[in-house]
């Protein structure tokens, strides 16, 4: 079991790294462009 | 002549030849400290991973992971990896947006304090020398077991090879070297591995095989890994303690940080993070992988940092053990020729006010600075004295306990002043080498979260916090603050969000990837044979 949690953890570390990474830079992207538009 | 000693010489003549060649473009002091700031991604990735990978991956990591650890390894370069992508987005990209030339400088800068700055340099320059040595030493004594030649001359030779590109070239040498190295360890350790699975008795058999023999060491299949006689406890906070200690090295050291100066822009900050953290994770493991089959072909290596050197001379192919022999010191070098320009650009721009009368000045100066800086190094090498030795066991990560706070702090924290971001640093240097001392040379151990690099952290935090309580802001470093979050508008192009979050997904899709492997040829047959 210890074997299967820190495989998906490993996997999931990544994921969430990733997932971050692209929700910050969206966001960053979105307030720059409110921003020339208003 | 054996061919490893040939394949050693034209390696080093081809990094000679290329790394100079690249000083041809070499026209100002911004080409020398930060390649003109114009660097793409694929070299960003190459000088990242090159510099962070060095003989100690090659010969120490993966003996230990012969040993009984690679569930250890994956672990730590698992969380080491997560700063290569907070360094750039919360870090680097900004002290790239203010086009500093040095780390220490930015630091300066920030605070409008020359007193940090020269902190900040006087740090660098000490533990990036005793790292520079240590990296010297160990490429060193590569040579003299592949070659069979002195060790001063193996010395000599590794000396000449990253001084004289790194005199001349500076970071535009250096980067382009770091890349072709990376390649070329990149590649050859991808060509080796099937030679040594199949001899093991092949990948897909590599777990069952390992569970069936009695030469394994001790829980190498297990999560937690060979206990050493410890707690699984002991095992796992290890792991994490020091994985977490390496995400900080990488995001904020200036000998991976600094590689965010050279980008052409702050994208390519973060795809070559992305990049960086997938070789980390995916090709290190790659690498553990032929380490942990060679207990099945010879459980006896001693000692045990040689277990790729006995792979390349003993099962590979000559000419692909060649080529990864080559590339392991390919590895040292590029870490020892990043650690050199680091430590003189310090040298010169940081610790002592130089004024000089034109740019072309500057850059000679700095090439001269360079070269009596490596000069100093490989005098030291030579000598190795006792303090440097004991200093290069922790240079890599306690500079990390000195700037971490205080280069997060500078970039989101209108709070933190000059007084604190001295502070901070000073005790945070101050507290990891007396915690490291205590721990080595006393009977008290110090580990997890009292580790010597969390002593320096907590210290350094206090520093800042008691600093900043006993003075105020100035106007100069708000005006830099603020300078400092407004985006430039070349970087506002939507084709490179698009782009940076492509690296995203490909950074996601490795996570499935190895999770996936990890599960059908490791937890499954372990949890069949338990």
């Amino acid at each position: 079991m210890g074997e299967l949690i820190f495989a998906l953890f490993i996997g999931a570390w990544m994921v969430f790294v990733g997932v971050f990474m692209n929700v910050y830079l969206s966001k960053e992207e979105k307030r720059v462009i409110d921003r020339k538009t208003s | 002549m054996s061919i490893y000693t040939i394949g050693v010489i034209i390696s080093i003549i081809a990094y000679i030849i290329i790394g100079n060649y690249a000083g041809k473009s070499v026209k100002d002091v911004d080409d020398y400290y930060v390649s003109g700031r114009n660097a793409p991604t694929i070299l960003i990735t190459g000088t990242l991973f090159a510099s962070m990978l060095s003989t100690n991956g090659f010969m120490g990591d993966t003996g230990w992971t012969y040993t009984g650890h690679i569930t250890a390894m994956i672990m730590i370069n698992s969380l080491c990896a997560a700063g290569y992508i907070f360094g750039p987005l919360f870090f680097g990209r900004y002290i790239r947006r203010v086009e500093a030339i040095t780390m220490p400088q930015y630091f300066g800068d920030r605070f409008n304090s020359k007193r940090i700055q020269q902190l900040a340099g006087i740090t660098t320059i000490i533990s990036m020398t005793a790292y520079l040595l240590a990296v010297l030493q160990g490429t060193t004594l590569l040579m003299k077991e592949l070659t069979g030649m002195s060790l001063l001359t193996c010395l000599l030779i590794s000396w000449v090879c990253f001084t004289s590109f790194t005199f001349y070239s500076g970071s535009s040498g250096v980067i382009l070297t770091d890349t072709i190295m990376f390649l070329i360890f990149l590649g050859a350790t991808i060509i080796a591995g099937p030679f040594v699975f199949k001899e093991a008795g092949g990948l897909s058999n590599l777990i069952p095989n390992l569970l069936a023999s009695p030469d394994a060491p001790s829980n190498i299949l297990a999560y937690h890994g060979n206990l050493d006689g410890g707690t699984i406890f002991d095992a796992m906070s290890y792991m994490i303690t020091i994985g977490l200690v390496w995400l900080v090295t990488v995001s904020v050291s200036p000998w991976q940080a600094s590689r965010n100066l050279m980008a052409k822009n702050e994208h390519v900050t973060f795809r070559s993070g992305v990049l960086a953290a997938i070789c980390t994770i995916l090709f290190l493991t790659f690498l553990y992988l032929i380490a942990i089959s060679m207990i099945l072909i010879n459980p006896n290596i001693d000692p045990v940092e040689n277990v790729m050197i006995w792979a390349s001379f003993n099962i590979m192919p000559k000419i692909v053990g060649v080529l990864v022999l080559t590339g392991i010191m390919a590895a040292g070098l590029s870490s020892a020729s990043t650690f050199l320009s680091v430590t003189g650009f310090s040298a010169t721009n940081d610790v002592y006010d130089f004024k000089f009368k034109s740019d072309k000045q500057q850059l000679w100066f700095s090439r001269w600075v360079m070269l009596g800086i490596s000069f100093i190094a490989l005098v030291l090498a030579y000598f190795n004295p006792p303090a440097i030795r004991i200093i290069s066991w922790f240079a890599s990560t306690i500079i990390a306990a000195s700037w971490g706070p205080v280069a997060f702090a500078s970039v989101w924290s209108k709070k933190i002043t000059e007084r604190g971001a001295f502070w901070g640093m000073l005790l945070g240097f101050l507290g990891q080498l007396g915690a490291e001392t205590v721990t080595r040379f006393t009977s008290i151990s110090l580990s997890g979260f009292f580790h010597p690099f969390f002593i320096g952290i907590y210290l350094n935090l206090l520093g800042i916090y008691f600093g900043s309580k006993t003075s105020t802001v100035t106007s100069e470093e708000i005006a830099y603050y603020e300078k400092m979050h407004v985006i430039p508008e070349t970087e506002l192009d939507p084709k490179d969000y698009k782009r940076d979050k492509l690296y995203g997904r490909i950074l996601i899709t490795s996570g499935v990837f190895i999770s996936a492997l990890m599960i059908i040829y490791w937890v499954i047959p372990y949890m069949n044979a338990a």
